[in-house]
């Protein structure tokens, strides 16, 4: 949908934390955990973030909502300011965003039943006793849950029962935007598949916009209209899904394609690109390229220089001095052989 | 096609009667197999009933005479357990050790449960807020737990007696005053990481008001810690209790106070009449064994993590 | 691939174990056999007792509390048999086994070389000096950079991948006939996740080490193993090629798994926004189906499948079934 108008615009985000401070408590060392990353996600589309552990990309999300104070950058929710808008605006503004964490096991409060848990999630809609309780079965029976679950408590169920009440926690509020961090990752493969298709039927029936986190890229691949990639906090790649798994041109978007594990493929002998060496360290990186030290393609620029994100194609972003497309033995084709 | 082959009979999860039924169970069990916890919960159930009926003895006049009543008649003073009327025997000015004895545990227990109380509340609260609104607010509390914590009681205790010239009011301040540091600490210990569950990021992310986190998320999730303090805490205030008293800081005569029966005592005891002393001592020691005994227990039941930890 | 001698025998291997809610069978016949220089994938949801089994193989399961009947045979001898003495000499030198969580299984307190050459001594009457060089040569074996200087690091001072070839290391410096890999990447990152699968299958190929490789993950155990057992339950339900586990399985719940995989869906021609699902979850170990375990969630399922337990049985070559009413499979 390219001509859906912006839902959601993120400008510059950074947010660094002080790992190490002097003796009168100023920060002399910090982690860049998200690093100047901006982006745009469109009414109704699916936008997945994609990355391994520690790039950022968990944090990148509460940042948006403001569970976390960014440092710098800006957050457009339709049109309106994030961090710059009152307590009160606030309030309002996050009952359009909600949030669906990764562990369904910590995110529901031990302590309360399911129907309580649900009814959290209309608190800023200001209904009455009975209209809140309306509202709650209502939701439960969009995820999926039979009325007499609002009576259970959290360790009744399993673990997809418990990412739909988590779910239906977030739907509670009659919010426009979901920002799902893992929301699958908890899940064993067959439990997986039914909340991946709740997701989707939810978007169709109440037209959501989804930021989507996910470090599984098959899972991504199923869900998102458009991807960015993260690497140690900096967004390298942005594209269309197909084109994004199609044409990858970031080298670090190629090496995670083409480490995506190939059952048919046991046996011959694969064309992986081998990322050597180690990750930077995240805390106080310096100015450089922060793939350069895995990369295969690094060239001189790349240690002394940020590579700035740059349009290489029409919607399709890539922060790279050594741009080049992905050649037959290990890019693109991987997914789609 | 028989009742078994409905498949959402599997698919569904038990129903909360049967979870509840089970929950029971699985509950009695653990009391039944920790003896420890049933020995020293009925231990504790006597002496919380006979502090009872010491508060009744204490509260109305009328049974005043009870453990008030004091005579010069040789005949009755100082006299042995099982020798004439007095079952427990009588002191040094003839009042009767057995009601004496009630009434101080009376005082003893309505002394614990109150101090307790106050020592929760107060660990509680400082606990939970050092914890949920961080920043300076948690380094000013976490100041005043480290400074307060080091502590003497005895020495507040002390302190005190100068400003209300002595009495109990100077237990039931000192007491908590310097016991509430160690429950704020577990309680913020606990809070901490209760701030970093998912479930309080998820309300504040949906704009919960801070003071319904609280209530809802935090306090509901501190019951087991608090209990578990709870019962730790009573036996320690009764010992205080009891400390003070015998060194005169604390109940003042008439009142009867186990520690102070002990200490008017003392003297006695080199001529054999030990029972003024023991009567008293033995009752507070088998009060204190009852409440530890019962708060390991409820400790092994209620937290694991914490099974032999002091 | 040829079919080595065998290596590794279960025979109707049974786990009992006791729990607050009383007795439990998380493993219930459990019968495979792994050849020697082989890679077995054990593939399986949370709690189809994949990893019971690979504990009561090497005879980790708490006891009292635990009881395995049945048989595990290595090469000859029944190591369910043998005396704790004995199974001593067996972890280690004939049977290693690596954990999901590299963080938690390697001791904090003590340098990596120090963790290496204790394991040698334990074994091995070897000097100092020789186990410090076979500690390094292990190291550079598994991919690890200036192996010299790592020895001397601490476990926190290493990433996760670094972790978990330090952890295989560990496992294969006593060049065991048998690695037990239980989710060995599941904590990893892809990028990472490719490189210890294809460490794991040059080291069996240069050393003929057989590999019991347990993993949920299909796609993970599809690259690097030969055949694939599938556990549903405390039962193995299906054991046959890799190849065929992706183009031709029978049980309904090995199908029912492969389409669920957004991966793998595109092969199918399924709708491409919806997934396959099986319905349901997952039975408590408390409270199983009658006969056939998988029958509640089951589309296929008919009265024999309610009350006649279906047993394992060979269906083609290297192919064995427990099922009433197997499924053609659509690809």
């Amino acid at each position: 949908m390219p001509e859906a108008p912006p839902l959601l615009e993120v400008h510059n985000l950074s947010k660094r934390f002080p790992i190490r401070r002097d003796i009168l408590g100023r920060p002399t060392s910090w982690l860049s955990a998200v690093d100047e990353v901006s982006f745009t996600i469109r009414h109704g589309e699916t936008f997945s973030i994609v990355g391994e552990t520690g790039c950022g990309k968990s944090t990148l999300g509460q940042l948006i909502i403001r569970l976390q104070p960014a440092d710098t950058g800006s957050v457009l929710f339709d049109g309106e300011a994030v961090f710059s808008s009152s307590r009160h605006h606030l309030g309002q503004l996050r009952q359009r965003m909600q949030l669906v964490f990764q562990d369904p096991f910590s995110s529901l409060n031990p302590r309360m039943k399911v129907g309580a848990i649900v009814s959290e999630g209309t608190h800023r809609l200001r209904l009455g006793r009975a209209e809140r309780r309306r509202r709650t079965q209502e939701v439960l029976e969009m995820v999926g849950l039979a009325h007499s679950y609002a009576a259970r408590y959290p360790h009744e169920l399993s673990g997809g029962q418990r990412q739909r009440v988590a779910i239906a926690r977030a739907l509670a509020a009659n919010p426009e935007f979901l920002i799902l961090d893992e929301p699958v990752s908890a899940l064993d493969v067959s439990i997986q598949s039914q909340v991946l298709n709740l997701l989707h039927d939810l978007q169709q029936e109440l037209t959501l916009t989804y930021l989507f986190i996910s470090h599984d890229l098959a899972v991504v691949r199923h869900i998102s209209d458009r991807v960015g990639v993260m690497y140690l906090g900096k967004l390298v790649e942005t594209a269309d899904r197909d084109e994004l798994f199609g044409n990858p041109l970031h080298p670090y978007t190629q090496a995670l394609l083409s480490a995506i594990p190939r059952p048919q493929a046991r046996g011959q002998h694969r064309d992986r690109i081998s990322l050597e060496g180690e990750a930077l360290s995240p805390i106080d990186p310096p100015r450089q390229c922060r793939f350069a030290s895995r990369c295969f393609r690094a060239i001189d620029r790349c240690w002394t220089e940020v590579p700035p994100t740059e349009l290489q194609k029409p919607e399709h972003d890539a922060a790279c001095f050594n741009i080049a497309p992905p050649t037959d033995s290990n890019g693109g084709s991987v997914m789609r052989e | 096609m028989s009742a078994l082959q409905d498949a959402a009979l599997w698919h569904e999860p038990p129903t909360p009667e049967q979870t509840r039924r089970h929950q029971l169970h699985a509950g009695l069990r653990l009391l039944a197999r920790n003896r420890l916890a049933l020995i020293g919960g009925g231990i504790s159930l006597v002496f919380v009933l006979i502090g009872i009926a010491g508060i009744v003895i204490i509260g109305f006049d009328r049974f005043h005479d009870l453990y008030l009543d004091q005579t010069l008649d040789s005949a009755v003073i100082l006299r042995a357990p099982f020798t004439g009327e007095n079952v427990l025997g009588t002191d040094a000015l003839g009042r009767d050790l057995l009601a004496r004895t009630v009434a101080g545990i009376g005082v003893s227990i309505m002394l614990a449960l109150a101090i307790t109380a106050l020592t929760l509340i107060l660990g509680m609260v400082l606990g939970t807020v050092a914890a949920f609104y961080g920043g300076w607010i948690d380094v000013v509390i976490s100041a005043v737990i480290d400074v307060t914590w080091g502590f003497p009681i005895i020495l507040l205790a002390v302190a005190l007696s100068g400003v209300f010239d002595r009495g109990i009011e100077v237990v039931i301040l000192s007491v908590p005053l310097i016991l509430w540091a160690g429950f704020a600490r577990i309680v913020r210990g606990e809070g901490l990481s209760l701030r970093e569950r998912d479930f309080v990021k998820a309300a504040r992310a949906m704009g919960v008001p801070d003071w319904k986190i609280i209530l809802r998320h935090f306090v509901p999730n501190l019951i087991a810690p608090t209990i578990v303090m709870g019962t730790y805490y009573i036996p320690v205030v009764i010992v205080f209790e009891g400390a003070l008293s015998f060194l005169g800081l604390g109940t003042q005569p008439p009142t009867p106070s186990l520690g102070l029966m002990a200490a008017e005592g003392r003297q006695h005891l080199l001529n054999g009449d030990h029972w003024v002393v023991t009567v008293p001592g033995v009752s507070l020691v088998l009060m204190v064994v009852g409440f530890n005994t019962l708060g390991d227990g409820l400790r092994d039941i209620l937290d694991p993590r914490l099974r032999g930890v002091r | 691939m040829t079919a080595g001698a065998t290596l590794l025998r279960l025979l109707d291997l049974t786990v009992d174990l006791a729990t607050e809610e009383g007795e439990v069978r998380p493993v219930d016949g459990v019968s495979l056999s792994v050849a020697a220089g082989e890679i077995l994938g054990l593939v399986g949801e949370s709690g189809c007792g994949k990893t019971m089994t690979a504990l009561a193989i090497m005879r980790l399961l708490p006891e009292p509390g635990s009881r395995t009947t049945g048989a595990v045979q290595l090469t000859d001898r029944d190591l369910l048999a043998l005396p704790e003495a004995d199974m001593r000499r067996v972890r280690g030198p004939s049977i290693s086994m690596i954990f999901q969580e590299p963080m938690t299984s390697l001791d904090p307190v003590f340098t990596i070389g120090h963790q290496l050459t204790e394991t040698m001594r334990a074994h091995h009457k070897i000097g100092r000096h020789e186990a410090r060089n076979r500690a390094i040569g292990i190291l550079e074996q598994v991919g690890i950079p200036n192996p010299a200087q790592r020895l001397n690091d601490y476990p926190h001072q290493l990433s996760g991948g670094m972790r978990q070839r330090v952890m295989i290391a560990i496992a294969l410096i006593l060049e065991p006939q048998l690695l037990i890999a239980d989710e060995p990447t599941t904590a990893l990152d892809v990028t990472i996740q490719a490189q210890i699968l294809e460490l794991i299958d040059d080291l069996r190929q240069r050393s003929n080490m057989s590999v019991l490789l347990i993993s949920h993950d299909l796609a993970v155990v599809g690259q690097v193993a030969e055949r694939v057992a599938v556990m549903y339950a405390g039962e193995v339900v299906e054991t046959m090629p890799t190849t065929t586990l992706f183009a031709a399985p029978r049980h309904p719940y090995t199908q029912g798994l492969l389409r669920c995989i957004p991966g793998l869906a595109h092969h199918t021609g399924e709708d491409e926004t919806r997934l396959h699902v099986i319905e349901g979850r997952v039975p408590e170990l408390r409270n199983l189906p009658p006969a056939c375990r998988f029958a509640p969630r089951c589309p296929y399922a008919k009265d024999r499948c309610w009350n006649e337990r279906p047993q394992l049985e060979k269906v083609a070559d290297e192919h064995h079934l427990r099922c009433w009413n197997p499924q053609p499979f659509h690809a």
